[in-house]
């Protein structure tokens, strides 16, 4: 009898933890008959597993807008693919991506030869034309009167997009390889402001397998999660993208100074726009047909 | 080999190099070790051919010519035209869509181009043909458009290339006559290497090969990354993914009018209604 009573206790104290979960009389009459002592446990398990609280349970995405942030200095197919490849790989896993912003990066940015911001500007308007159901250029950034860090444009779009598509849809930052590494560099951007896009908004990066000016045969996803703290990794996705590997701006600044040609590298609108500018030093290749 | 002309443009050469030399000692007979009938023809000008499956056609066989003509064209060589010319059907490989097909892509791709063509010679053939009767075709008919100081060159990549090597792919004979007679200029690319391997390392194309071949591929090296193969973007055509930017707009369109590579069998992700705003 004294053992009978222990255990009645013993699932008194065990019910009264969960007493959120268990209403009294079901309490009682479930310790009340040993016999049942299997199911209450069982049914004290199911309910313990739905008690995550809701601010744990990640938000289901269904709908995707992102931001595709970068120099565009200039623009070339490399930057053309990453909204493909990521609506490709967004569709794949059942969230609709809705549009692409592209957003150049203001003049002040400090790279050594950005080209100012209207002739970038008119060259990724010029290369979208045909495709401007889903893309657009976003001047906002690189009208401002200095750089800003490319938070304060994700604050100013988020609100738009809420407006346009509805309360449910995310914004994420979609950026090369190249951009994050930079991002991760703490003399050029806050560490503060990229724990605040990370945790708001998220980052999908668009890398190659591996990176050659590496050149230590790591992969490019290693490399820069190497340096990344922990709190951030959660929300950074990556996209390898297994074909164009991407192509460097510099290279084809060189090639367009040396007058060499860029065609299928660079948009042909935008290659038209270069040399019609003189942009980059270039001058049409030699030609026997103009 | 000397001909009439070329001891014209040696008789000029010397004259200008002696013009040159005037204060110092004139130009030496004895000296020069080559003997003039050894000298080779100076070309001035060459029309390249492209051949290949281009099942599709990416923007990376495209590329290839571009990069051959500023190659040409910063040595002061004249390329006057690109021809493009598919294998036949009979070459036998698995996936690969019609003749009619693939010329109409490339058709689409190389609208209103001013110096490249598709050629549909070699496709009308009943039977595969070798490279070198394929040369030897267009070259016929490149003396006739252009005159007889023009080469035709023999363009492609480095696995092709590599490929010379091998016996049974290539007869040896008709390697050396394509050496000898028309030049290969072959494109070899940057490929970003797999995770663990190391940095990028361009192999030497020509290791292995006789000086013959050696003296007469020229290798020209392609300053973008990319891995393009045909065989995945027949991939991602069949899961309804994009290839935009990678095969030619036209091309693409082509593809799927006519639902080549399995592109209509699922739903394209490029066509997915977006939603607009609430209303």
């Amino acid at each position: 009898m004294s053992l009978f009573m222990g255990i009645n206790f013993m699932l008194i104290f065990i019910a009264n933890d969960y007493a959120d979960a268990f209403p009294r009389n079901k309490i009682e009459k479930s310790y009340a008959n040993a016999k049942h002592l299997r199911e209450f446990t069982d049914q004290l398990q199911r309910n313990d597993n739905t008690q995550l609280s809701s601010n744990t349970i990640s938000f289901p995405i269904r709908r995707l807008v992102l931001l595709l942030a970068g120099s565009f200095n200039p623009v070339t197919i490399g930057h053309l693919r990453m909204p493909e490849i990521a609506r490709d790989y967004y569709c794949l896993h059942s969230i609709q991506l809705l549009e692409v912003i592209i957003s150049p990066v203001n003049e002040f940015y400090n790279k050594t030869s950005l080209t100012p911001a209207t002739h970038r500007i008119e060259m990724l308007r010029a290369a979208i034309y045909n495709d401007n159901k889903w893309l657009s250029v976003d001047t906002w950034e690189a009208e401002q009167p200095f750089w800003t860090p490319v938070n304060l444009a994700l604050d100013h779009h988020y609100k738009i997009i809420k407006q346009k598509y509805g309360e449910d849809t995310e914004l994420r930052l979609l950026a090369g390889s190249d951009l994050v590494q930079e991002m991760l560099n703490p003399t050029k951007w806050s560490p503060k402001v990229i724990n605040y896009i990370m945790r708001t908004y998220g980052v999908t990066c668009i890398t190659r397998l591996s990176d050659t000016e590496v050149n230590r045969g790591d992969s490019i996803i290693e490399y820069i999660t190497k340096e990344m703290p922990n709190q951030w990794k959660q929300h950074v996705e990556f996209i390898v993208d297994t074909m164009t590997n991407d192509i460097s701006s510099t290279k084809v600044r060189a090639q367009l100074a040396e007058g060499y040609s860029v065609k299928y590298i660079v948009p042909d609108a935008a290659i038209a726009i270069i040399y019609y500018y003189g942009l980059y030093n270039s001058t049409a290749p030699i030609s026997l047909f103009t | 080999m000397a001909s009439t002309k070329s001891d014209e443009t040696l008789h000029d050469a010397e004259k200008a190099v002696e013009a040159r030399q005037h204060e110092s000692a004139p130009f030496d007979q004895e000296q020069c070790q080559i003997p003039r009938d050894k000298f080779s023809p100076p070309i001035k000008r060459i029309v390249i051919l492209l051949t290949g499956s281009f099942n599709p056609v990416t923007i990376a066989h495209l590329h290839m010519l571009e990069l051959a003509r500023d190659f040409y064209h910063n040595r002061s060589i004249q390329v006057l035209e690109g021809i493009v010319s598919p294998v036949s059907d009979s070459y036998g490989k698995a996936g690969l869509v019609k003749a009619n097909y693939r010329i109409e892509m490339l058709q689409a791709a190389l609208k209103g181009d001013k110096w490249r063509r598709v050629d549909s010679w070699e496709a009308e053939q009943p039977t595969w043909t070798r490279t070198k009767l394929a040369l030897d075709h267009h070259q016929e008919i490149v003396k006739q458009k252009y005159g007889e100081n023009t080469q035709l060159r023999y363009l492609s990549g480095a696995d092709v290339v590599r490929s010379m090597l091998k016996a049974d792919v290539w007869l040896p004979q008709d390697i050396d006559d394509i050496m000898t007679k028309y030049g290969v200029a072959c494109i070899t690319r940057l490929s970003a290497p797999e995770s663990g391997k190391g940095g990028a390392t361009t192999p030497d194309v020509k290791e292995g090969m006789p000086d013959l071949w050696k003296q007469n591929i020229e290798v020209i090296q392609d300053w973008v990354v990319n891995d393009i193969s045909a065989t995945n973007i027949r991939k991602q055509l069949a899961n309804g993914c994009s290839v935009k930017y990678i095969v030619p707009d036209g091309a693409i369109e082509v593809i799927r009018q006519h639902g080549l590579y399995k592109s209509n069998e699922s739903v394209c992700l490029a066509d997915w209604p977006c939603e607009k705003s609430k209303d």
